[in-house]
Formats: structure tokens, C-alpha cells, sequence
């Protein structure tokens, strides 16, 4: 039986979609300028396969991605800049960061008869000390339990630790809850590994290519299905 | 294999204690295994296409004859050279010298020599009974990678340890580090910052400089022969190497003629216009090399540039304005782009040349092309640079050559000058300790009359 739901954040409650893409085209323009290149095409290639080797490891802050980019470059960066670049660019994705329209009522809902927890990974953001599900009070009013992983000794998702650590928070265990997300390998592989049954979210309204993967696990296009999990999970 | 440091440090140290006592003839025949599968045409043409292909850097014919050279070249400065054991013995003093290896080197390995560079270095820590563990560039990993598999292969065939060598397979910023911080010793072939990043970590190391060589010419010599042999070595591997010409100082009497004979070579000599777009592509931001353009063909960067070149243009010429860093054109540019410079007084132009050095390449090396020797000598006594070479293609003898008697390499010590520990060529003689194992001799204290005998005569005990 079901007694628990737990969450991932980004493009699962809220939409960064927007915001990412348009922090991204930012900082792009800016580490291109400072590494005085003229080949543009060539730069995104290789700027997007570095991010691409980083983000499949899980790490995800940008200093860190950036700094790797100059290495590529045969170039020492100036950290403090990149720290202000990385400032401005989690400024970006938060201000274009907004929760989807079903979203507040979905957990009002499913709040009174399932506990709610919270699974995210830290994405490196160092100007706010928090993680964005912070500046939402309307949402984390709902979870029981919010975990940031990847900062304080806490591994990232896909890593088993931060499932157990919510699941144990919350006095349940893997059999008695589901957990939805957006990230096939985070979110869906890592949810599975541990027992955990997975719901994968490709909300309607998020504008990104999806990983044509065949697969037997749950798929919901808006939050809204979760009002009958039983259905879903059928 | 993985990318594990600790784990590739453990098995280094493994293979190194393996070796650590081997005797001489055993070392020598490990060196001649590695060496000759390094030269083998089908382990050359292998490592230079992968080099060319992953990185758009260099020409694969030049890397073709590079690896060889410097793979055969490092191989005959260490015949009969004594890395194991006792060396040297001075009865008069009671002293005798042993050599003996370091342990685990990391080598850090450019984007521009990534398969040369491992050849030399791999070779000359082989030869002192060393493990090396690579750090390739990421642009180059592939080769890096290759060249240390076939360097193993060769280990393996003679039953030595194969984790005398190994290479980090994906590397990273991170990674580079981590390698540095572990390994007992460092050599690092790059620029400024690597020379930063590598004294970072805390170890003893090698390190590099920038090159800025500038090539003087007088009216001595044959020009059109010197014009060929600077074109030779201008556009070898599209100037990846530190040892490339970045300028040529003519004078005044044979400028024209230089000029002339450099165009007949294939250069191509800019209008004041022409020089200034190139100047916005080559330094976008007027201060930081564009990376698009290091060891691109002159085509290619004419193209980039929006130059209209003949199709035969080899290399790129700008005239010479000002020195420093409001005229980018007076330093290293890692492309066949050629300043030029008139001079008309011999003293004049070494001091212009110690100027561009203060600016870019102090510590590296000058070329002159002369046939008045009291030329060479005022060069070398007044340049800071760590060689001067004379008369013959500057990339084709630097880091060592058949025509050249300076050792073979592809990491060239730049002194203090650029904040090195060597002013030398870096090969066997750098990766070893010594211990000197002293007996009792006559003792013998001298007296003031041998110690201080002239000087007392000349200005008395007081």
C-alpha cells in the first residue's frame, strides 16, 4: 500500500525550462568573449559535451563545468569571475523559475492522504545558500521531509543515499511509496536501483528533448494523473 | 585501464620498486623495446593521424617524421649514458656517485606534441629506471592514450612491468591535479599557467616556458638558402612547436632581398589593413590568443580572417611596430604567423630582442643566422634565453636534430627566467636523484696564500 509520494523539483513541480536555457545562452556568450574564440559552432560542441560529461556524473555546478571548458582552452580562468557568473546565472534560472499551474493544488490534495517528501540535487548554487524549492513557501509548505543532495557529505541522486535518507526520514519504505521525477538516469534509475517505484514526468508544457527510451515504468504528462495514483500505476 | 589515480599511482609504485635496482643492460634493453616500437611506420602513422584528427592541430606528414626523429634522437643522446647504479668515482676525493631513479613522474602533455612529447619523456624516465604516468590534454587524449598503450605493448613483449607507463584515459582539470599532488615528481610541457598550476601542487617539477624566437639575420649569409630554411621551420607542423620562429630580424642592407625571398618561399606579406584584421582575429579581445587559430595552416586562418591569400601561401608575414603588449604581433603566436623587423646596428637589435622576450618567451631561445661568429657569442652572452642556434632551421634543432648538437626533447627548460628549475633541454638527466658515498681522505686545510693569494697581492691583508 501506498503511504508515501516523494518529488524531485526541477520540471517535475516547477518549470526552469525557460530559465535554464536562457542562463545557459548567457554564460555561453560570456565564456566565449573571455576565451577570445572565433569559432563558435566549435565552442558550443565542445562546451556541450564537457557539460554533458558533468552532468552525467552528477555534478552540476556550473564553476565547476566552466573551469573545465578553460582547461579544454589551455586557459587559466579568474575563479572569482566564474563565481559571479555562476551568481548571475542561478539569479537567471530562478527568476524564470515558476511552478506548473496544477501544481499547488496537486499537493494540496494528495497532501491529505499521503506523506510528501522532496528529493533534489544541489546544482552547485552558491548566491543564495538555499536551494530554490526556498523561495516557494507555497510549495514546501507540503513536504514532510525536503533532501538536497550533493552538498553537506550527502551523495547526488542517482546514488541510493539521499532515497534512503527520505524514505527513512519519513518511516516508510521503499514498497510503501512512489517517487516521480523528470531525469531518466537520476530520477527513474535511481529510484528503481533502490526498490523505489519510479513515475517519470514529461510535463506537457516543458519545451525539451526527451530520451527515446522504451520502458515499462509510468508516464505522466501533467501532475494532475497523480489525483488517481492507483491509475497510473495500473 | 581506469581513471583512478590513487589506484594508478600504487601500480606505478608497484612497477617502479620492480625496477628500482635493475641493472644497466636490462634498463637499455627495456629503453630499445619501448623505442623501437615508438618508430615503427605503422605506431607512427597510428598516433599522428589520431593527433591530427582529434585536435585539427598540426600536419600529419611533420608529426609522421616527428615522432621518429625525436623517438631515435632521444634514444641516441642515452647510448652509453650511465643511469644505474655507480657512475662516477673520484678516488682523489673518495667519492662515488650513484644514480638513482625518483619513483612515479606525472607528465603533463600538450595538445601540440601529444604523442612526441610522451616518446622523449617516456623514453628518458625508462632510462633512469622511473614510472611515468600520463596526463594527456583533452583535446588529445586519444593519441596520448595510444602512444602509452604502445609504449606498454613494448614493456609487456620483454616481460617488464607495464605500469611503468600508463595514461589517464579521460582526463580533466581535476584529474591533472589530483595526478600532480600524488606523484613524487612533475614534468609539465605548457605555457605560464600550467607552470602555475603544476608549482601548485607542491612538487618537484619540470616545467616549460613560452617561445618567442626571434631569428636575426645579417648580410653574411646566403639569403635565399636562410629565407628556405626559415620557411622550413616556420610552417613545420603549422608552427605548433614552442621553437617556431615568431619573428625575423633583417638587416637593413638585405631586407629587400629577405623580403623577396620569403614571398618566393611561400609567405605572404600584409598591407597595413590586412594586418590589422588579422590582428582582431588572431587576439579577439586584443590581449588572449585565439585558440581557433594555434597551429592552423596560414590558409586557413586567412580564410578565418577574411584575407585574400594565393592558394600557395605558406606563411603569414606582418611588419614589426611596437614591442609589448599593445602590438601582440611582438610575441608567441603558436601559428604561422611571421613578424618582421629591420635592424641596421647589431647592439641595437639585441636590445629589441631582450625587450620581445621581456614581453613573450624570456628563458626560451634566439636563432640568428650569421656567419660572423663574435655575432653568436654577443647574442649568447646577452640574450636570457637558455639556446642560441645558429644558421639552421630553428624548429628542426632546438629541442635536438641530426644538423644540431643540442639534446633531443619536447620540453625545453626555460630557466628562472620563466620560473623554471632548468634552462636546459629536459631528457634522461633530469629524473635522477644521487647519492655520493664519501671515505676518509688525506686531510688537507688550506692556507690563506692558497685561497686568497692574488687578491692579498693586489690590495694587501688590511
Amino acid at each position: 500500500m501506498i503511504r508515501a509520494i516523494l518529488f524531485d523539483f526541477g520540471q517535475t513541480l516547477v518549470d526552469s525550462a525557460n530559465g535554464f536555457r536562457a542562463a545557459e545562452k548567457e554564460a555561453q556568450n560570456k565564456i566565449f568573449s573571455n576565451l577570445s574564440l572565433t569559432l563558435w559552432d566549435d565552442f558550443l560542441s565542445n562546451y556541450r559535451r564537457i557539460r554533458k560529461e558533468f552532468h552525467a556524473k552528477s555534478i552540476f555546478s556550473r564553476k565547476s563545468i566552466w573551469n573545465e571548458v578553460y582547461f579544454y582552452y589551455c586557459l587559466e580562468p579568474d575563479l572569482k569571475r566564474l563565481e559571479v557568473w555562476e551568481n548571475e546565472y542561478w539569479e537567471r534560472v530562478k527568476s524564470e523559475t515558476v511552478p506548473f499551474p496544477e501544481t499547488v493544488q496537486v499537493l494540496e490534495n494528495l497532501s491529505t492522504e499521503y506523506r510528501l517528501g522532496l528529493i533534489t540535487n544541489t546544482q552547485g548554487q552558491k548566491a543564495s545558500g538555499k536551494h530554490r524549492i526556498s523561495l516557494f513557501p507555497e510549495l514546501e509548505r507540503f513536504f514532510e521531509v525536503v533532501i538536497v543532495a550533493g552538498e553537506s557529505g550527502l551523495p547526488p541522486k542517482p546514488d541510493p543515499a539521499p532515497f534512503h535518507l527520505c524514505l527513512d526520514s519519513l518511516g516508510t519504505t521503499p514498497g510503501e511509496a512512489v517517487y516521480i521525477g523528470d531525469d531518466w538516469r537520476i530520477d527513474i534509475c535511481g529510484a528503481k536501483d533502490i526498490g523505489l517505484q519510479p513515475i517519470w514526468i514529461k510535463h506537457h508544457s516543458v519545451r525539451r528533448s526527451w530520451p527515446d527510451i522504451k520502458t515499462s515504468v509510468p508516464v505522466i504528462t501533467s501532475l494532475n494523473q497523480l489525483l488517481d495514483l492507483d491509475r497510473v500505476l495500473d | 585501464m581506469e581513471d583512478n589515480i590513487q589506484e594508478m599511482y600504487e601500480r606505478a609504485k608497484k612497477a617502479f620498486e620492480e625496477v628500482e635496482f635493475w641493472p644497466q643492460e636490462k634498463v637499455d634493453e627495456m629503453v630499445q623495446a619501448v623505442g623501437w616500437e615508438w618508430q615503427k611506420e605503422e605506431t607512427r602513422k597510428a598516433l599522428a593521424k589520431l593527433a591530427v584528427d582529434e585536435s585539427g592541430i598540426g600536419v600529419y606528414e611533420d608529426k609522421l617524421n616527428k615522432i621518429k626523429t625525436k623517438t631515435l634522437g632521444t634514444l641516441w643522446d642515452q647510448r652509453g649514458a650511465k643511469t644505474c647504479g655507480l657512475i662516477e668515482e673520484d678516488k682523489e676525493r673518495g667519492i662515488r656517485k650513484y644514480a638513482k631513479p625518483i619513483g612515479v613522474i606525472a607528465n603533463v602533455v600538450p595538445c601540440t606534441n601529444p604523442e612526441s612529447t610522451i616518446c622523449c619523456l617516456g623514453l628518458s624516465t625508462l632510462k633512469t629506471r622511473n614510472a611515468m604516468i600520463v596526463s594527456p590534454h583533452p583535446r588529445t587524449q586519444g593519441s596520448s592514450y595510444l602512444a602509452v598503450e604502445h609504449g606498454r605493448k613494448a614493456l609487456k613483449k620483454i616481460g617488464a612491468p607495464m605500469d611503468l607507463l600508463q595514461c589517464i584515459k579521460y582526463t580533466s582539470h581535476e584529474k591533472t591535479r589530483e595526478l600532480m599532488s600524488n606523484c613524487d615528481y612533475a614534468v609539465a610541457t605548457g605555457g605560464a599557467a600550467l607552470v602555475k598550476v603544476v608549482y601548485g601542487a607542491a612538487k618537484p617539477a619540470q616545467t616549460v616556458g613560452a617561445g618567442n624566437v626571434v631569428s636575426i639575420v645579417d648580410e653574411t649569409v646566403d639569403i635565399p638558402a636562410t629565407a628556405h630554411k626559415i620557411m622550413l621551420s616556420k610552417i613545420a607542423n603549422n608552427s605548433a612547436s614552442c621553437s617556431s620562429e615568431n619573428a625575423v630580424a633583417v638587416y637593413d642592407e638585405v631586407y629587400d632581398q629577405m623580403i623577396e625571398c620569403l614571398k618566393s618561399e611561400g609567405g605572404y606579406l600584409c598591407s597595413t589593413e590586412e594586418r590589422e584584421t588579422l590582428r582582431q582575429t588572431m587576439w579577439p579581445d586584443g590581449h588572449t590568443l585565439n585558440r581557433d587559430i594555434v597551429a592552423k595552416s596560414a590558409r586557413f586562418i586567412a580564410d578565418l580572417a577574411g584575407l585574400n591569400v594565393p592558394e600557395d601561401t605558406k606563411f603569414i608575414m606582418v611588419l614589426g611596430e611596437k614591442i609589448g603588449p599593445e602590438d601582440r604581433f611582438s610575441g608567441e603566436k603558436i601559428s604561422p604567423v611571421l613578424t618582421v623587423w629591420k635592424w641596421n646596428d647589431f647592439d641595437e637589435i639585441i636590445e629589441r630582442v631582450k625587450s620581445m622576450h621581456k614581453f613573450s618567451g624570456e628563458g626560451h631561445s634566439v636563432s640568428i643566422h650569421t656567419e660572423r661568429d663574435e655575432r653568436r657569442v654577443e647574442l649568447a652572452v646577452r640574450a636570457n634565453v637558455g639556446r642560441v642556434v645558429c644558421n639552421m632551421p630553428h624548429s628542426y634543432a632546438n629541442s635536438g636534430g641530426w644538423g644540431s648538437g643540442l639534446p633531443f626533447t619536447d620540453t625545453l627548460g626555460c630557466g628562472t627566467w620563466a620560473g623554471n628549475i632548468a634552462s636546459e633541454n629536459v631528457n634522461w638527466r633530469q629524473f635522477l636523484n644521487y647519492t655520493l658515498l664519501s671515505i676518509p681522505i688525506e686531510e688537507h686545510v688550506p692556507d690563506d696564500e692558497e685561497l686568497f693569494g692574488d687578491y692579498l697581492k693586489k690590495w694587501g691583508r688590511d
